[in-house]
């Protein structure tokens, strides 16, 4: 009985493990603004100013037979652009196993992590001379990253591609997050990834623009609502949720935070807002240029 | 090319089940003093049948002499093969007052009996005459002149079928190496109104859609508007029945704005959007996104 309470007490414990994620780059006709509005300045677009075809990753199941769209995926932003949400806890072995589906480009690709432990051929760099195929999988290839969430791994980091294309990977949508619980850290409720990059001369959150295409994450009053806040590109930018604070590190009360290109943070508070609210970045041109979301709480 | 010619030939096909070729397709039947049709249009390589039904004799004879029945008794019958294109006159010898005749030309085409929405795909139906290899479909152009928009090959049996779309008043023939089709003329109609209205059962609201002309067998999806997407999202589509009518089947508590659009093919242009609809008392509301789409600079793309 008392083993059951202590589980109960702290359902996130569980013993290290290894975790084993499939993903594929591949393909992809992306639309940065579906339903072709700027909403809030009351603009219009064609959507051939807003569909671009790009290669993204893609979760699939094992040994890539099928695509795998995960609701918990959907709910927190997560799928194509960014990527797949990889979670882990603190002592677990990761196993990505990347195939590279991008017919497209025929460009070779990679997975590099942040934030995680592993050996030199897991770095998912392209180095000429020095690194491996885990730098240069060539399309129809495929690759094993081993990956170990260490003590400091806690957080969420971003993944991306590292490979000789890389700058173009990135601008066309080629990156996702990592999110690692502590070792006796509990689950949040709702956990939702902010990506903040640019896509096709927006600024877009998770490869979106405007109100309406960038996620509508949702809570309800008393749920754990974890927030992770990344940034790709060349520019700063600064988390700001309307009708929220959380604590910095040093316990100083925040609304706003600044981020910088592959940084990243989490952000957690028990929701206690019921409303409509927005999440944007708060660099001003960047906002009316599509980093602004909606965010809705229930009761 | 297609908004210039404002139409497209989106397919042809050969049709698999029509009358043998050469089979007496043309039939004139003599109730009395008269022929019946007394003028039959057939396709180069018919046989047409005369029978004469009435009590008294009679005969048919081309005007040109090119063929004469002889006299024919009462349920006697007389058939001939018309290979070549072109009108022939006849008359009955014994009757000189009874006068038909048959129009053979190259090839038969017939569009739809009524109005079709712009942008709707409609077939137009043919048969080629006997010993065509090839049929080109033609439309007219502004200045009168034809152009062609698609060519197929008819079956074994000279049927044959084109798909267009028109997206205004268009009229077509179809041409053979030995002439061409009567011209069929296609109404269309640039608008249709789409009429829905909600009606309140014990565990759903039905919403109701009606058409008018009747756009039967256009896909009618029924779109929920999304505040929190600003968008209309498509939730159900049905095919309007004959009469251009379709019931959609919300859950009772549904609220919200509906609305219905019209296309021909679930990703094809819009022929129709109704007005929305409030699915609570089914009154109709301002569209909530030409409300946020404001200004002069609206129209007007900002990345330009």
């Amino acid at each position: 009985m008392l083993l059951v309470l202590a589980a109960l007490a702290a359902p996130g414990t569980a013993a290290a493990r290894t975790r084993e994620y499939w993903v594929a780059a591949e393909p992809a006709r992306w639309n940065v603004v579906p339903n072709g509005l700027d909403a809030i300045h009351g603009m219009r677009f064609d959507r051939s100013e807003t569909i671009f075809p790009t290669t993204t990753y893609r979760r699939y199941t094992r040994r890539w037979r099928h695509p795998l769209r995960l609701r918990d995926d959907a709910r927190a932003g997560a799928g194509r652009i960014p990527g797949p949400l990889l979670r882990a806890r603190v002592g677990d072995r990761l196993l990505v196993h990347f195939l590279n589906r991008d017919t497209r480009t025929g460009n070779a690709h990679s997975m590099h992590f942040h934030g995680v432990e592993y050996a030199p051929s897991s770095d998912g760099a392209f180095v000429p001379g020095f690194s491996g195929r885990d730098g240069n999988v060539p399309v129809g290839g495929t690759y094993t990253y081993r990956l170990h969430a260490g003590r400091d791994s806690a957080g969420v980091w971003p993944y991306h591609d590292h490979g000789p294309a890389m700058a173009a990977s990135l601008a066309g949508g080629m990156y996702g997050a990592l999110s690692i619980l502590g070792p006796r850290e509990r689950r949040p409720d709702r956990e939702f990834v902010v990506m903040f990059a640019p896509f096709g001369g927006f600024q877009a959150i998770d490869g979106r623009a405007f109100v309406g295409n960038t996620p509508v994450f949702q809570s309800r009053v008393g749920d754990v609502v974890q927030w992770d806040v990344l940034a790709i590109g060349d520019e700063h930018h600064t988390f700001h949720v309307h009708g929220h604070r959380w604590r910095g590190a040093d316990g100083v009360p925040l609304d706003t935070r600044t981020l910088g290109p592959a940084e990243s943070f989490r952000v957690r508070w028990r929701e206690d807002a019921p409303g409509t609210w927005l999440y944007h970045c708060h660099v001003e041109s960047h906002m009316a240029n599509g980093m602004i979301g909606l965010y809705r709480v229930r009761r | 090319m297609r908004a210039r010619l404002g139409t497209a030939v989106l397919g042809a096909l050969a049709l698999a089940s029509p009358p043998a070729a050469g089979a007496a397709v043309g039939v004139v039947s003599i109730p009395g003093q008269s022929f019946n049709p007394s003028r039959l249009t057939i396709a180069a390589g018919d046989t047409v049948t005369w029978r004469n039904a009435d009590f008294l004799e009679h005969d048919v004879r081309a005007a040109d002499g090119s063929f004469d029945s002889g006299h024919l008794r009462r349920f006697a019958f007389f058939a001939r093969r018309f290979d070549n294109v072109g009108s022939v006159p006849y008359l009955c010898t014994i009757h000189p007052f009874m006068r038909g005749q048959v129009d053979v030309l190259a090839a038969l085409l017939s569009g739809p009996p009524e109005s079709v929405l712009a942008g709707q795909p409609v077939e137009l139906q043919g048969r080629a005459g006997a010993g065509a290899t090839s049929v080109a479909l033609e439309r007219t152009l502004a200045d009168g002149s034809w152009r062609a928009v698609g060519t197929t090959a008819p079956g074994p049996d000279g049927a044959f079928a084109f798909v267009v779309a028109p997206d205004g008043p268009s009229t077509y023939r179809a041409v053979t190496a030995a002439g061409s089709s009567a011209a069929v003329t296609v109404n269309v109609v640039a608008t249709v109104a789409v009429a829905v209205t909600v009606r309140v059962r014990r565990q759903q609201r039905l919403v109701e859609v009606a058409t008018r002309p009747a756009a039967a067998q256009t896909l009618a999806t029924l779109e929920r508007y999304s505040r929190w997407h600003y968008r209309w999202r498509p939730h159900a589509r049905a095919r309007l029945r004959a009469r251009g009518h379709a019931t959609f089947r919300l859950r009772s508590g549904a609220r919200g704005l509906v609305r219905i659009v019209l296309r021909a093919t679930p990703h094809g242009p819009l022929l129709a959007t109704s007005t929305p609809v409030r699915v609570t008392n089914g009154k109709p509301a301002v569209d909530p996104l030409v409300a946020i789409v404001h200004g002069p600079m609206a129209a007007a793309s900002r990345r330009g």
